[in-house]
């Protein structure tokens, strides 16, 4: 891909506000949309507005929309969701391919679905739902998994980009995820990557994680590892993008005790060990056009 | 299929079973859950990390954004053996983990044996009563003006106020609990009467008045939205036996209030 296309970023924490205020130029933020829900004041959105309004760009992404759920779709939630979209703009929307809740009651976690046809068609279907209630097209992430099913009919790749084809939606690709999954369940990591379907992929993580006795564990509380960095390089190696497309990669760190200094630092790293200089300011080919 | 039966199906099932077992912090280990006819027996150890991960995650994002003064004032050990004990009673239903605590304060009073216990669930509203207010809408169109006449104005909005419980001093609870402590609780904190009033003076700013006894009335009917000489009314009735003391409490507490730029022009 032509890496003029990439906007750098990481996540936006409320112990950054202060120094994000004097930086004299802002990359790419993502929004934790579940800290701001229903706010309709206070400090979060006042020094998020003020911060944003001077970034790169900005994407907003969830963790409460129970994609992959049965409970119906939270109305409330989605117009949280939808007030966020108009007041921010974000190029790319999110939340993960996952169940959070059964019944009504909320695990706050994100829990891995059972792969199979019925899953995808009703996941489908929700996205479906959700991207006509919001208004603008929605992105999936793939989710750290410690536990597999019995029942499991496909592997994550296809699993997540058959229900990205059949919906319409983009997806949220998880390197750092990707990279867990396939190391708690014996497979490569470069392999589960191929089957993403890359054309959909519309924004891009990576992530620090931690082991816990004979397994990786999602924290996004520690630096990226070598080994993420790398299947980053050649996930982006393999990406082909059309001329005008954007696509935001975000350094997760909502669980990490850094400073904003630390984190850019480790970006610009990264950013060079992938085959380019850090990309700061307004994207090259941006039109101020959200492609949600 | 509608998204009410299918909850019911067979293929989904599972999920229920899982979000069961994880919030009900159910004491039988994963090979006794039904999760284990569905889970691969390779992975089955790992459910117990979703277990953990939940109370958790939910006790450091609420320290972080609600009860930070509870934490201060008691410990993290104790707010996250509260926070337990709670949500085994009442898993969270909430879209928003800061919005799952709610019934705290009740479940606390209900079920508490000792006194820090109480001043706990006093200290816990007055935290979500922050959190409220701090989330709802900025205050606009007003300016602090120390030289307002008292009869021309009324209190910023939005702000809440917190009726005595006759046990504790909050406004003190408060001033202690900023920072972290390890000293004993003091015995001044569990004897007082006084109110506590919550300004929202900016976007980023919260004040916290202390409301001395008599001026109760006064304050909880300015808070509810009556005006100056209503509120006075109150007041007055309620303060009948020594008017004149009361009065002279209330001019200063309006001055005060003043000072703190707490107290505008009304609006037009
Ligand atoms: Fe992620």
């Amino acid at each position: 891909m032509n890496t003029q296309n990439i906007i750098w970023g990481v996540g936006l924490r409320p112990a950054h506000y202060s120094d994000w205020h004097t930086q004299t130029k802002i990359p790419a933020l993502e929004i934790m949309a579940d800290n701001l829900l229903h706010h309709r004041g206070g400090p979060a959105l006042w020094h998020t507005k003020r911060i944003v309004d001077r970034a790169a760009l900005c994407v907003l992404h969830g963790v409460g929309i129970n994609i992959g759920g049965l409970s119906p779709l939270s109305t409330k939630y989605l117009g949280g969701l939808k007030d966020l979209i108009q007041i921010f703009k974000p190029r790319v929307v999110s939340d993960h391919l996952c169940f959070t809740q059964a019944r009504g009651i909320q695990s706050y976690e994100l829990l891995p679905l059972m792969r199979t046809k019925k899953a995808i068609e009703h996941a489908s279907a929700r996205i479906d739902r959700i991207q006509q209630a919001l208004g603008v097209r929605f992105s999936i992430e793939n989710v750290s998994a410690y536990v597999n099913y019995k029942d499991d009919a496909f592997p994550e790749g296809e699993f997540v980009s058959e229900i990205a084809q059949r919906s319409g939606c983009g997806i949220l690709l998880d390197v750092n995820n990707v990279y867990v999954s396939a190391m708690n369940f014996n497979l490569n990591p470069e392999d589960e990557i191929k089957r993403f379907d890359l054309n959909a992929v519309t924004q891009i993580h990576v992530a620090g994680h931690s082991t816990r006795d004979d397994f990786l564990f999602d924290t996004h509380d520690s630096a990226v590892c070598a080994e993420v960095w790398e299947l980053l390089k050649k996930t982006l190696g393999s990406l082909r993008f059309s001329e005008n497309k954007i696509l935001p990669i975000i350094l997760e760190n909502d669980e990490r005790n850094t400073s904003l200094k630390t984190l850019l630092d480790e970006l610009k790293n990264g950013s060079q060990f992938c085959g380019e200089g850090i990309s700061i300011g307004q994207p090259p080919h941006s039109s101020g056009e959200s492609h949600v | 299929m509608s998204e009410k039966n299918i909850e019911t199906t067979l293929p989904f099932i599972y999920q229920w079973s899982f979000v069961e077992w994880m919030t009900s912090l159910d004491a039988r280990t994963p090979l006794e859950s039904e999760l284990c006819d569905v889970v691969t027996s390779e992975s089955l150890y790992r459910l117990e990390t979703y277990q953990s991960s939940f109370l958790s995650r939910i006790s450091s994002n609420l320290s972080e954004t609600i009860f930070e003064t509870c934490e201060n004032l008691f410990g993290a050990e104790v707010v996250a053996k509260v926070l337990a004990g709670f949500f085994k009673f009442h898993p969270p239903t909430a879209d928003s983990i800061t919005d799952a605590p709610i019934q705290l304060p009740e479940h606390l009073r209900a079920t508490a044996d000792t006194k820090e216990a109480l001043l706990f669930a006093d200290v816990a509203d007055v935290c979500m009563m922050r959190w409220r207010i701090l989330t709802a809408e900025d205050p606009h169109g007003v300016s602090p003006r120390g030289d307002t006449p008292l009869d021309a104005v009324h209190l910023l909005s939005p702000s809440e106020y917190i009726a005595p419980s006759g046990k504790h001093d909050l406004a003190a609870a408060w001033e202690a609990g900023s920072e972290k402590t390890s000293e004993h609780l003091p015995d001044s904190l569990f004897n007082d009467s006084a109110g506590l009033l919550l300004v929202k003076s900016s976007p980023t700013d919260l004040t916290f008045v202390r409301v001395p006894t008599k001026l109760n009335e006064f304050v909880r009917a300015l808070v509810a939205g009556l005006s100056i000489e209503y509120a006075t009314d109150a007041f007055e009735q309620s303060a009948a036996a020594d008017a004149e003391n009361c009065l002279a409490l209330l001019t200063e507490f309006m001055a005060k209030m003043q000072a703190q730029g707490l107290l505008t022009q009304r609006s037009p």
